[in-house]
């Protein structure tokens, strides 16, 4: 049953009783109608006959007194004559009107009239003493009275024939009011209780019906409240969920783990108060979520190095994202945050790191050993020669020579010492200079390659950072760019100043192309990916994911080019690094 | 401008103006000073052409006459016009290496002993298997005598020993 359906069946269930027991109080009043017309007739009749009895007691009276003068000739007999003149004048008044609708009686009465008329004029005759003292005359007053009883009799017993039938159709009147009232009554009483039996029994079916769809919907609705309280529990990520203005409506296992706030506890509190985020290395506090969300209207990352500081005061490097929650309507109710801890995975990464650190270094390891072994041998030949030399001119000729020898070792291992010691702030960094150093630790292995290397060391380009590490970039690009090119290759540098653009602030732009067999496009989407090594067993693949991971915090971004050059169909890849680091003064990778 | 690693001169060349007995009167040339006619002469290629004149000297006074090549290339000519008793050679050199100088050298003499001394410390396998000995740089003139001595004694026992 419908709602529209259930509305006009309430509806029949109200009006139709009143309206049947309206219909009833109509045939009731025209029943007590009928009954109080029959009455009035009956009432009617009775008046009638009253009035006649009155009028027949008057008559009596004029008789008597009459005879009583004729008798006696006294005039005090006279005394009920003269009482009963008027009112008999006021009795037939009173008859005509009454009977004025009945012919019959009319008739009568005008008959009465006129016999009772003549009565008159003969007891004037009598009473004025013209009349002679007549038995007769007497006989004949004795007859128009008759005459006059007997219509008064005949009109009485009219009225009462009338009344007689009057009465019975009364009484048949109230025989059919009470039949029809109760026969009405239960005619009304048995559809009533049908029609009401059935609607109810409708209603309640339908009634029944909703609670029971009620009931397995709250149940179905319990069910998968349950589903997503399990599942959001059982996710690995902390899952926080905030209405518009902030407040936590609902956190998982994980999250309450992670912030150190149960959620009975954190129930309406404002998300700022339970998610303490800062930036991981200026500590400074980090956009409310929630806000950025409800002004974006859309899914937002959080910032990099986000570090989530718990109830307890514990720290956790987190990842995280917050999105809105929509309604079915698409307006937003809330805004969920996603979070986890990736202090384990911060600690692998920097393990990896270190040990891509190490791992560019043992790559450079045989040319630097070459490069100290070489003047090392000299500076021992030396020693040996001036040991056994007695001419004092050619000793400190081999003693000038051994310094320079030594001066060329110790400048090997200041740059070999450069690779790893590193300011604890960004410094003003010549790109040029620190370019050529990573070329001519590399010198050895470029010239036994054959590798012919076109460098364009610009002297004027200057950026800040840190030197190391931008060292262990070129060092893996130009590395990456020998292996690639292959014996007789070729390599191009170049590097030219950035003006700043609509994206980047003023910087350096450092191009290193090969003439090696190129990347393929299923590895160009991949190269910055950590463990993606296009060179085997041999490679770590870590030295582009680092390289991108160091570039990216001073700012810049490393991307795949095109040389432009014919003879430079290999890979060719260009690095950007802005005049301004953005790279924080205590670096992350130390 | 031209890259090129001689631009970078900060270590490995030559300085100007070395005096005589560092100053090779060229390559391939005997000095006789302090040798007889009796001396081995052993050839040394090396790129560093510093540390090749003081060794040279250094093997001169030990008694050797020695032979000079900066280069594989000027090497092996010098190998295949001039009767050598051994060879010093390094192993990392631009163009040609240690390795395809030794290769070239078996094929022509086999049974002049090399000696390839390097600074180079992963050098190949096979490129060991071609030399009679191999020496670091750097461990001092004495290993570096001694163990020339003792290639080319063991070289002359073998040659001296051999019915064919």
């Amino acid at each position: 049953m419908n709602p529209p359906q259930f509305h006009r069946t309430v509806r029949q269930l109200v009006t139709l009783p009143i309206l049947l027991l309206v219909l009833m109080a109509g045939l009731m009043a025209w029943q007590i109608l009928a009954a109080i017309g029959a009455q009035r007739q009956l009432d009617h009749s009775d008046r009638v006959s009253a009035q006649l009895d009155i009028l027949q007691g008057h008559l009596i009276d004029q008789e008597t007194g009459l005879r009583g003068f004729q008798l006696t000739h006294d005039p005090v007999m006279l005394a009920p004559w003269q009482a009963a003149a008027g009112p008999i004048q006021i009795e037939f008044g009173s008859l005509h009107n009454l009977v004025a609708f009945d012919p019959v009686q009319s008739d009568s009465l005008r008959q009465l009239r006129s016999r009772y008329a003549a009565w008159l004029n003969f007891a004037n005759s009598v009473l004025s003493g013209s009349a002679p003292a007549d038995p007769r005359l007497d006989r004949h007053g004795k007859d128009l009275m008759d005459a006059i009883r007997a219509t008064t009799h005949g009109m009485l017993l009219h009225e009462s024939t009338l009344r007689e039938a009057q009465y019975l159709r009364a009484r048949a009147l109230q025989r059919r009011e009470i039949v029809s009232l109760l026969a009405s009554a239960l005619l009304i009483g048995i559809f009533l209780a049908l029609f009401t039996r059935h609607h109810v029994r409708a209603v309640s079916g339908s009634y029944q019906l909703s609670i029971d769809q009620i009931t397995q919907r709250s149940e179905e609705l319990f069910e998968s409240q349950q589903w997503f309280q399990t599942t959001l529990e059982s996710i690995g990520d902390a899952v926080i969920a905030c209405d518009l203005h902030g407040g936590v409506s609902f956190m998982n296992a994980v999250a309450a783990r992670l912030t150190g706030w149960t959620l009975a506890e954190a129930k309406g509190h404002p998300l700022v108060e339970i998610f303490r985020i800062v930036h991981e290395t200026t500590r400074q506090p980090v956009d409310n979520p929630v806000e950025k969300v409800l002004r974006l209207r859309h899914v937002i990352g959080l910032a990099n190095h986000t570090l989530l500081i718990g109830r307890d005061g514990r720290e956790y490097v987190i990842d995280d994202s917050a999105a809105p929650i929509a309604s079915g309507s698409g307006e937003i109710i809330g805004v969920v945050l996603v979070f986890r801890d990736v202090t384990e995975e911060r600690r692998m990464e920097s393990a990896l790191i270190a040990s891509e650190k190490l791992a560019v270094a043992g790559r450079l390891a045989a040319s630097i050993a070459h490069e100290i072994h070489n003047p090392l041998d000299s500076v021992a030949n030396l020693h040996f020669l001036i040991g056994d030399e007695a001419d004092p001119a050619q000793r400190a000729e081999y003693l000038r020579l051994a310094q320079q020898e030594l001066s060329r070792t110790m400048q090997i291992s200041r740059t070999l010492l450069s690779l790893y010691r590193e300011p604890r702030t960004p410094v003003r960094v010549d790109l040029g200079e620190l370019i050529e150093g990573v070329l001519l630790l590399l010198d050895r292995r470029l010239q036994h390659q054959g590798i012919r290397v076109d460098a364009h060391p610009d002297g004027s380009l200057f950026v800040e950072g840190y030197p190391a590490e931008l060292r262990q970039v070129f060092t893996n690009l130009i590395v990456n760019a020998m292996e690639a090119a292959g014996p007789k290759g070729r390599i191009r540098i170049r590097m030219e100043k950035a003006d700043a653009g609509e994206l980047d602030g003023a910087g350096a732009i450092v191009e290193v192309a090969d003439s090696g067999p190129g990347i393929s496009p299923d590895a160009a989407s991949r190269i910055f990916q950590p463990f993606f090594t296009t060179k085997g067993a041999d490679g770590t693949g870590l030295g582009l994911w680092v390289s991108m991971g160091i570039v990216q915090k001073h700012g810049g971004a490393i991307r795949l080019a095109e040389s432009g050059d014919p003879g430079l169909r290999g890979a060719c890849l260009r690095v950007f690094l802005p005049a301004r680091t953005l790279a924080p003064p205590a670096p992350a990778i130390a | 401008m031209l890259y090129s690693p001689k631009f970078v001169g900060h270590f490995s060349r030559l300085p100007q103006g070395c005096s005589t007995p560092i100053a090779s009167p060229g390559p391939g040339h005997l000095r006789p000073d302090f040798v007889s006619a009796s001396s081995p002469i052993i050839l040394c290629i090396d790129d560093e052409a510093l540390g090749l004149q003081i060794r040279r000297t250094v093997l001169e006074r030990a008694g050797f006459r020695v032979l000079t090549a900066t280069d594989g290339l000027t090497g092996l000519s010098l190998f295949r016009t001039e009767i050598v008793d051994g060879v010093v050679l390094d192993y990392y050199m631009p163009e040609m290496d240690g390795g395809a100088v030794a290769q070239a050298m078996r094929r022509e003499r086999p049974h002049v002993p090399i000696m390839l001394l390097s600074a180079y410390i992963n050098l190949p396998a096979e490129v060991v298997a071609l030399a009679d000995v191999t020496l670091l740089k750097g461990e001092g003139p004495l290993q570096l005598l001694s163990k020339l001595r003792l290639m080319l004694a063991t070289a002359g026992a073998s040659a001296s020993g051999d019915p064919a």
